[in-house]
């Protein structure tokens, strides 16, 4: 995956992928469900706006299994919503919170595309309960920089035409973004080893490599050619 | 490579129309800002999910409607059907008010399912197992002419288009009107097909897909997602939100489909060859038809031909759709792995030997560069090699037709002087948007910063699905005529306030010039205008000047490391050279021949539906076990982009992807001195070639030589 520190265990305790057509997702999400709540307890301590919350004699605080108030902190400002706890963070993003960057395309860690950073760190966001976002910086690829106000990462993704059809391309910038907090200068292997949990379909890696050693103030080096400029204004 | 191959920028600059424009929605999608179908997410929204047979053949048993119904939040349960034909084929769907109640009422449903025999491959056919048939009698007699008669079987996997956006649709009612947010590569498709489902007339529906996330060829159909969707907006009144999940997407949205080709040929001493007979069998799954493979493609001299005997087989799988170059690379790598095996029976080197067989001069030209640009002079001669780690260099060739459709494309002219410019197609990551944007302002003499384009709705003016690469070329007249249209409203507005003749006026960058003289810019001619105008430009599917001649060509050369002790294959540098025309747009351009390229190579080396024999279950439906390449795969790759004396646009989609797993298979073969003939070039079977005799040779290696030896 996208950092070492990504959630991917579990990841495939889920599904097996023998002849279980269709279900295997329905088992999966029974298998976050279960271990959601044990997960949930873990969050809870962090969870005061959980309204289901509630006591065990033991002392435990169990959530759900009916919705609960899950509030997370997305790209610098809070929400607050009514969720299952085995709702996934990318779920939450998707469905709650109207950030639709991240996108959902494998639901299971093998594509990067739903890459956000969580306390400045990659994670898969379909791998991760919503409440164990909870208290937790979460940073999506809108939050890293806009239309108007762009990262220059993300201008170099641009101007570099590192992406064809875009839809893997939140989920790059993101992966490229962390690699670039934690180490500002990557050379080529450390590029294309922080994106190796990013699938591209449409074929664009080469073009994501030059657009984040531009973006670190390097030399492009995989196909050398000055790609020349944004042309401002040119947007649709 | 030994030597730095040239710069890119040395290459292709000034090769195309607009050479430093950047895709005009390339922020929005590094932003995160542009919306896909899948990302039209309605609080209040019907979830859709089919009812999925799990074997290669099942019948159903039982399932428990009324559980499922009196689940929380479900809201329908459609069961059309008793039985499943492959995994992944539907009987029904459920609707729910979340995914959540829907997933508990799929599990309520509880389908119990009896699995049935089936069969799971082309080789469940007896003629595919069986010896290829005897030739025609000219062929027979060609081949027996021949100094020497080579036979091989070949074959190609199952690949799947993995668009990372799966198939599906999100319906909104508008009123008595119904919006469709469709990830499509047929905007007008779509709209002609939901209504059926939808209970809606073509004049009540507005289809949008302004970003659509991939689209190889499998998405013209609306599909079964898009039915059941249709079905569950029309009976509910609501908004439905229905896509297929990645599981789906792999096992009912299409494939490329497996190829088994038997070849028989008779050649002479030079490499020559006199005659073949070719067998294609394609797997079409529970299809009927599209299995096919272009092979031979006519770009080689094979003399007398026994070719198109080819025959689709049915087994218990979901079916073929159309994928980037339908039959193409599966063609193109029988076709060239066996002329490399030719090449080296005869001595020859094997770009020598396409020099012969190839009578295409453009081609001829790209060979030169193709060899000069990979460095083919330092390949060294097929098995000759040992130690570990081997290097080999092959050649892989396309063409592609020249395809056409009816198109319009509408400008209005603002009186600030900015240019919009309407389409309703799509554009699916192509960059079509960007290329009409570029060409009607290079047609105007107007920097692209003028520009605007609206495209992707069924309310913009009509045009091409983006697919067997005829959106582009058919759109280019029309956005050529519509900015000629323009351009002459304008200046027709400029001469006469000038008293100037307009047929000497020129813009040159936003300027409006007579001879040397500057009349008046852009902005201030339009500034004029009372109201906006439009003007559209029509491209009626017929040649016409702007359409010019010829059609697409290429050559590509790879470097491949092999390493023998674990059968790895490394693809190191891919050359790719791609004619398609007039290039509108250079950075978009070098992307769809990289992006081909990458497809190819992940091809070449890892993709393969696997099917379980026993149950005909898909094994690998899935993005961790169905590998495509990634970053740490991912070869350089130099994209050509080759301009000539033609003027019309031509294909590039489809092109790029064609050459590549033969160039790939061909360097394999010349690192490790066996063919490797089926794909994918898997390192257990490098290891097994490994394992056999070195390729044989009918004739000495040394130039000039004819000697013959045993006949083969
Ligand atoms: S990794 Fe989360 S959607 Fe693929
Ligand atoms: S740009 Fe289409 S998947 Fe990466």
């Amino acid at each position: 995956m996208t950092d070492d520190s990504s959630p991917t265990s579990g990841a495939s305790g889920s599904s097996g992928s023998s002849g279980s057509s269709g279900n295997g997702d329905v088992s999966r999400r029974l298998f976050l469900q279960t271990i959601g709540i044990s997960a949930a307890t873990a969050a809870a301590d962090r969870q005061s706006a959980n309204a289901d919350a509630a006591m065990r004699p033991g002392g435990a605080t169990i959530i759900g299994p009916m919705p609960a108030r899950t509030s997370l902190e997305v790209n610098g400002a809070p929400v607050d919503f009514v969720a299952e706890p085995a709702t996934t963070l990318l779920e939450a993003l998707r469905e709650r919170c109207d950030v639709t960057g991240p996108k959902e395309v494998c639901d299971r860690a093998a594509c990067g595309g739903c890459t956000v950073l969580l306390d400045d760190r990659p994670v898969a966001s379909c791998m991760m309960l919503a409440l164990d976002a909870t208290g937790r910086k979460i940073m999506t690829v809108e939050g890293i920089g806009t239309v108007d106000d762009p990262d220059p990462l993300q201008v170099a993704m641009a101007e570099f035409d590192a992406m064809q059809c875009g839809f893997c391309t939140p989920g790059v910038v993101t992966s490229a973004k962390a690699l670039l907090e934690r180490n500002p200068r990557p050379n080529i292997d450390e590029i294309r080893a922080a994106l190796s949990g990013n699938l591209c379909r449409c074929g664009t890696y080469p073009n994501i490599f030059n657009a984040v050693l531009v973006a670190s103030g390097q030399e492009p080096v995989e196909e050398p050619t000055d790609r020349g400029q944004t042309i401002p204004g040119g947007r649709a | 490579m030994s030597q730095e191959p040239r710069a890119l920028r040395a290459i292709n600059a000034g090769q195309s129309v607009a050479d430093n424009a950047t895709r005009l929605e390339g922020l929005e999608k590094a932003t995160g800002a542009a919306r896909y179908g899948r990302d039209q997410i309605k609080k209040d929204m019907l979830w859709v999910r089919l009812i999925r047979c799990p074997w290669g053949r099942a019948s159903l048993d039982s399932l428990d409607r009324d559980a499922a119904l009196a689940t929380p939040g479900v809201v329908e349960v459609v069961v059309s059907g008793d039985a499943g034909d492959y995994h992944g084929d539907s009987i029904g769907y459920v609707v729910a008010r979340s995914r959540r109640s829907l997933e508990r009422g799929l599990q309520a449903l509880d389908a119990k399912w009896t699995r049935l025999d089936c069969k799971t491959g082309i080789l469940d056919d007896e003629s595919a197992r069986g010896p290829m048939e005897e030739p025609s009698d000219q062929v027979a007699s060609a081949i027996d002419d021949a100094a020497f008669t080579f036979e091989a079987t070949y074959s190609t996997p199952v690949q799947t288009h993995s668009s990372l956006e799966t198939h599906g649709l999100m319906i909104e009612p508008d009123g008595e009107n119904s919006i469709v947010h469709a990830s499509t590569q047929g905007t007008f498709v779509v709209a002609d097909q939901i209504g059926r489902f939808l209970g809606k007339r073509r004049s009540r529906i507005t289809v949008d897909c302004e970003h659509i996330g991939g689209g190889f060829g499998s998405k013209f159909q609306i599909g079964k997602e898009g039915a059941a969707g249709g079905l569950a907006a029309k009976s509910s009144g609501e908004a439905v939100y229905s896509f297929c999940d990645r599981e789906e997407e792999h096992l009912d949205t299409g494939n490329r489909p497996g190829l088994l080709c038997k070849v028989r040929l008779g050649h002479d001493a030079d490499g020559t060859i006199r005659g073949a007979r070719f067998e294609t069998f394609g797997g079409t799954g529970v299809s009927r038809r599209g299995g096919g493979a272009r092979v031979p493609s006519g770009r080689f001299e094979f003399g007398t031909l026994d070719a198109r005997n080819h025959r689709d087989v049915q087994f218990n799988a979901g079916g073929p759709r159309a994928m980037r170059a339908p039959g193409c690379p599966q063609g193109a790598f029988v076709e060239e792995l066996l002329i490399d095996e030719i090449a080296h029976r005869c001595g020859q080197d094997p770009l020598d030997l396409r020099r012969r067989l190839d009578d295409s001069d453009r081609r001829q030209r790209m060979y030169d560069l193709a060899a000069d640009l990979i460095g083919w002079k330092n390949r060294a001669e097929t098995g000759s090699q040992s130690g570990t780690m081997r290097t080999g260099y092959g050649i892989g060739t396309c063409d592609w037709g020249k395809g056409r459709a009816p198109a319009k494309i509408e400008v209005v002219v603002h009186p600030d002087g900015h240019l919009e410019v309407r389409t309703g197609t799509q554009d699916i990551g192509t960059g079509q948007r960007t290329a009409m944007g570029a060409l009607v302002a290079a047609r105007i003499g107007v920097p692209l910063a003028n520009i605007s384009v609206a495209i992707g709705s069924s309310k913009l003016p009509a045009g091409p699905a983006s697919g067997g690469s005829v959106c582009t070329p058919s759109t280019a007249p029309a956005a050529m005529a519509a900015g000629d249209l323009a351009r002459e409203r304008i200046l027709a507005g400029v001469a006469e306030r000038e008293k100037l003749d307009a047929t000497t006026l020129t813009i040159d960058d936003g300027v409006i010039m007579n001879g040397g003289r500057k009349v008046i810019r852009w902005e201030d001619a339009c500034r004029r205008l009372s109201e906006p105008i439009s003007v559209t430009g029509e491209f009626d599917g017929r040649a016409s000047a702007y359409w010019g001649e010829g059609s697409s060509e290429g050559v590509q050369a790879a470097r491949v490391e092999v390493d023998c002790e674990t059968g790895q294959v490394f693809v190191r540098d891919v050359i790719a050279i791609q004619s398609c025309g007039l290039p509108l747009v250079r950075k978009t351009a070098e992307s769809q021949i990289m992006g081909g390229v990458i497809q190819g190579t992940s091809y070449a080396l890892f993709e393969e539906q696997v099917l379980d024999p026993n149950t005909g279950a898909v094994l690998n439906a899935n993005l961790e076990n169905y590998k495509i390449l990634g970053s740490e795969d991912c070869p350089r790759i130099i994209p050509v982009l080759w301009r000539d004396d033609q003027t019309g646009v031509r294909a590039l989609g489809e092109p790029p992807v064609i050459p590549t797993a033969a160039a790939i298979a061909n360097a394999v073969f010349n690192a490790i001195g066996r063919p490797v003939r089926d794909l994918p070039l898997r390192p257990d079977r490098i290891l097994a070639a490994l394992a056999e005799p070195m390729a044989e040779r009918v004739v000495a290696v040394a130039p000039g030589t004819t000697e013959r030896e045993t006949r083969a």
